[in-house]
């Protein structure tokens, strides 16, 4: 047969054996619950109520131990052979490039278990590369065709090759074994990623501070749009998305809110303004915060400029003051004549008083009046 | 001692001023016991703070902003129809303009006090004009009326003037304090040809310059709301349909208290159904006005449909707000236009009931325009609630309390129907009755 004959049942084939194929299993989900304290004991093997619960992968048949108490996590491996058995941990959707790995094996009476960061297919000790290990504890045993691995470590430990697992966050894991090979080479025999839910302490209050930055981009002349852009950081400089943002416009009877709006991938979170007249603005973004960080708040002035083509803010405030002030002057004047009037009427009272035969009350009780009784 | 000639009309608008008999003492002392209830309730309000009202920081303008709107449109009873009327020489006013003037410049005073109430720290209202900006509605109003407040003192004085100088000349030797009183405000009336002249000068003056005053004040107090962006609020024609609204209700006081007072000073001769038919047409004409205006500004709202429009006026039509405003519309606009439009105002008693009804309608209305409108969400949100407190209601009381006892005590220092001008008036009719002349002692 030419290769161009092989090509058809092959393609047949492969598209055969496709379909038969069971589909791929979904992807397991494990919790790394909270404790305070932790109850588990690093050493070597797992006693029924140790862990708070266990998670077991179908793919590979690898069972899990989880628990955290906050500060450090503490992991139980146990794997279906005797060989090496290792975790990896990172962002969502891991496998082993960029996961930190911890993986170790039992052999006789000794524990082996090193802390490791996978590059593409491979993995190296954090040592290698200027890190350190980081484990606080480990023990391992090895009964019945299985391997048990228990090791302690932290949360957080600061290293660069080391990714930091917060509390009510979901991370991405990769777990393996080989069935037989006490060593840190040998191909797995099985592997899987797992997805990881790092549970939250439901006691714990928000202590880390985020960044909030306020600024604008457009006119900052009257009548045009302004975006108003917010940016939110977290203590460690990535973007916090998907938290809501508040913008309000500072007046003199308070805060006007503009509109609440969700940060993105990048942090980012605008709205747009409108000015209506000349003058300083002052807006202000507002963080609520939430179960990691503290409520955050910035300002931003601008001031806008008179739109092109009108007087200045100035004159025409000048202007409406002056015809204000004349109209109520010419009202006061009114008035004030009217006053005058009354004192030219006392005066001229009197006089008549004054001057004999004046003033005096008529017997008929005509209008005639101004005479007091006799 | 000598006898005190008076005419027949001198005494008998004199006679209320020196008559005081035990309804007018029971009457008295029971205005002035609301208004100590109301005093006392506003203590508690001083002390404990606006937190004792229904206000809260939704709905922040209450009984208190409606009631000062209402009595600030009452104020335009007087001196506006009075100058109106003083302007184009409708000779048949010259009986009622004292009431109408005198509706005015009380109506201002408790107009202007239950702004005052309303602020949680009265004693920063100096704040207004020290730091008020001029491009503020509030600093307008303020200064409105302060100036209309300043002008219908003035042009109630104005007039009153020969009437002060027959009674100094003319009342009983022994009320002592009050000639002397009336002997100080007399201006050393004479009669004499140039001081008529010098008076009429003033009153020409301050009957045409009062006229737009009047006008400006519920204008601006119109534009407080009108200004603002809020639902509701929001309308060109608030500044005339204020100010219509402000001289219906005005007019309908006028004749409420014209016929208290002809009846209680027994004043069937001065007050006559001539004027209760003719402030009963003008009362008619504002009405059908008013309500043209009403359905203008809430047919252009409902009809755009915009969602905040729809849900302010479900409040008003279907919400906690629709028996008032059904009655304003039914029992303060139509019922009214119906009662005058059949009888045609011949007829006293139903023109005064038509008048009522149209007072209590117009302050559902004032009450419709501030309420609401500070319920209804701004965000998306519920509606905010409000109901008075008893602090509020009672204060309310003693307003209407004192507005009337205001009234009841210028009724008694002075006439209620201008004496020289009824007989300037009864000189120049073809009939007249010849002035005799009786003594008082």
């Amino acid at each position: 047969m030419t290769p161009r004959r092989w090509a058809i049942p092959v393609l047949i084939a492969v598209v055969v054996v496709a379909w038969i194929s069971p589909p791929a299993k979904a992807q397991g989900s494990a919790t790394m619950y909270f404790r305070s304290p932790v109850a588990a004991v690093v050493d070597g093997q797992i006693a029924p109520g140790e862990y708070s619960g266990s998670f077991l992968d179908p793919t590979t048949g690898i069972e899990l131990f989880l628990v955290h108490d906050g500060r450090n996590m503490t992991v139980g491996l146990v794997s279906p052979g005797t060989g090496w058995v290792a975790v990896g941990f990172g962002p969502p959707g891991v496998l082993m490039d960029g996961a930190n790995i911890l993986i170790g094996y039992v052999s006789g009476p000794t524990t082996v278990l090193s802390d490791e960061f996978g590059v593409g297919f491979e993995h190296f000790a954090d040592t290698t590369a200027g890190g350190t290990d980081n484990l606080l504890e480990r023990a391992g045993t090895e009964a019945g065709g299985r391997t048990t691995l228990e090791f302690r470590f932290p949360l957080d430990t600061g290293d660069v090759r080391d990714v930091r697992l917060l509390e009510g966050q979901d991370y991405g894991m990769i777990v393996a074994y080989q069935s037989t090979a006490d060593d840190l080479v040998t191909l797995h025999t099985s592997a899987a990623p797992v997805s990881l839910t790092v549970e939250r302490d439901p006691n714990a209050l928000p202590t880390r501070v985020a960044t909030l930055r306020l600024g604008s981009s457009g006119g900052e002349v009257e009548g045009d749009n302004v975006a108003l852009v917010a940016t939110l950081l977290g203590d460690d400089g990535a973007p916090l998305s998907a938290s809501p943002l508040s913008f309000y416009l500072n007046s003199s009877v308070g805060p006007g809110p503009l509109g609440t709006v969700e940060t993105d991938v990048y942090g980012v979170a605008a709205v747009n303004y409108t000015f209506r007249s000349p003058g300083e603005f002052t807006f202000f973004v507002r963080f609520t915060g939430d179960s990691d960080y503290l409520p955050a708040r910035a300002n931003l002035t601008v001031v806008a400029q008179p739109a092109g083509g009108q007087a200045s803010f100035f004159t025409t405030d000048l202007a409406i003051r002056f015809v204000v002030g004349a109209v109520l002057g010419g009202v006061a004047l009114a008035y004030g004549y009217s006053i005058l009037q009354i004192l030219q009427i006392r005066r001229l009272g009197s006089r008549a008083k004054r001057a004999p035969g004046r003033g005096d009350r008529t017997e008929d009780g005509t209008p005639t009046r101004g005479g007091m009784s006799k | 001692m000598g006898k005190i000639l008076v005419t027949r009309l001198e005494k008998r608008l004199m006679l209320p001023l020196v008559r005081f008999g035990p309804r007018f003492w029971i009457f008295t002392a029971a205005l002035l016991a609301v208004i100590a209830w109301g005093a006392y309730a506003y203590s508690v309000q001083l002390r404990e703070g606006l937190a004792v009202t229904g206000m809260r920081d939704r709905v922040s303008w209450g009984l208190y902003v409606s009631t000062f709107v209402f009595f600030i449109g009452i104020s335009h009873a007087g001196t506006l129809v009075s100058a109106i009327l003083r302007v184009t020489h409708a000779e048949w006013r010259k009986p009622i303009t004292r009431l109408a003037e005198a509706i005015t410049a009380f109506a201002l005073i408790v107009g202007a006090t239950m702004v005052i109430i309303d602020l949680g720290r009265p004693d920063r209202l100096q704040h207004v004009l020290l730091y008020g900006r001029i491009e503020s509605p509030i600093l307008w109003d303020f200064i409105s009326i302060s100036f209309y407040l300043a002008g219908s003192l003035l042009y109630l004085y104005l007039p009153l003037i020969p009437d002060l100088g027959t009674l100094r000349d003319k009342m009983p030797r022994r009320a002592r304090i009050r000639r002397w009183l009336y002997s100080r405000l007399a201006a050393r009336w004479g009669d004499t040809p140039e001081q008529r002249a010098h008076l009429d000068r003033a009153i020409a003056v301050m009957a045409v310059l009062i006229i737009p005053v009047a006008v400006s004040v519920h204008t601006v107090v119109s534009w407080i709301f009108g200004m603002t962006l809020r639902v509701g609020w929001q309308s060109t024609i608030f500044g005339p349909y204020f100010v219509v609204g402000a001289i219906f209700s005005g007019i309908a006081t006028i004749i409420i208290v014209m016929a208290a007072v002809r009846w209680l000073f027994h004043l069937e001769k001065q007050i006559l159904p001539v004027h209760f038919r003719n402030l009963g047409l003008m009362l008619l004409a504002l009405d059908i006005a008013l309500m043209y205006f009403t359905l203008s500004e809430y047919l252009t709202a409902s009809y755009m449909g915009a969602s905040r429009d729809a849900s302010w006026l479900s409040l008003l039509a279907s919400g906690p707000y629709a028996p008032m405003f059904w009655g304003m519309v039914f029992g303060g606009f139509l019922a009214p236009a119906l009662i005058l439009g059949i009888t045609r105002a011949r007829m006293v008693r139903w023109t005064v009931i038509a008048a009522v009804l149209a007072n209590v309608g117009m302050w559902f209305e004032r009450y419709l325009i501030v309420v609401p409108s500070m319920a209804a969400p701004q965000m998306p949100t519920e509606v905010a609630t409000y109901w008075p407190t008893w602090v509020e209601w009672s204060i309310l009381a003693a307003a209407v309390a004192g507005f009337t006892l205001l009234l009841v005590i210028f009724s008694k220092l002075f006439p209620v129907v201008s004496i020289w001008e009824v007989q300037e008036h009864v000189s120049a009719l073809p009939k007249t009755v010849p002035a005799t002349q009786e003594a008082i002692e």
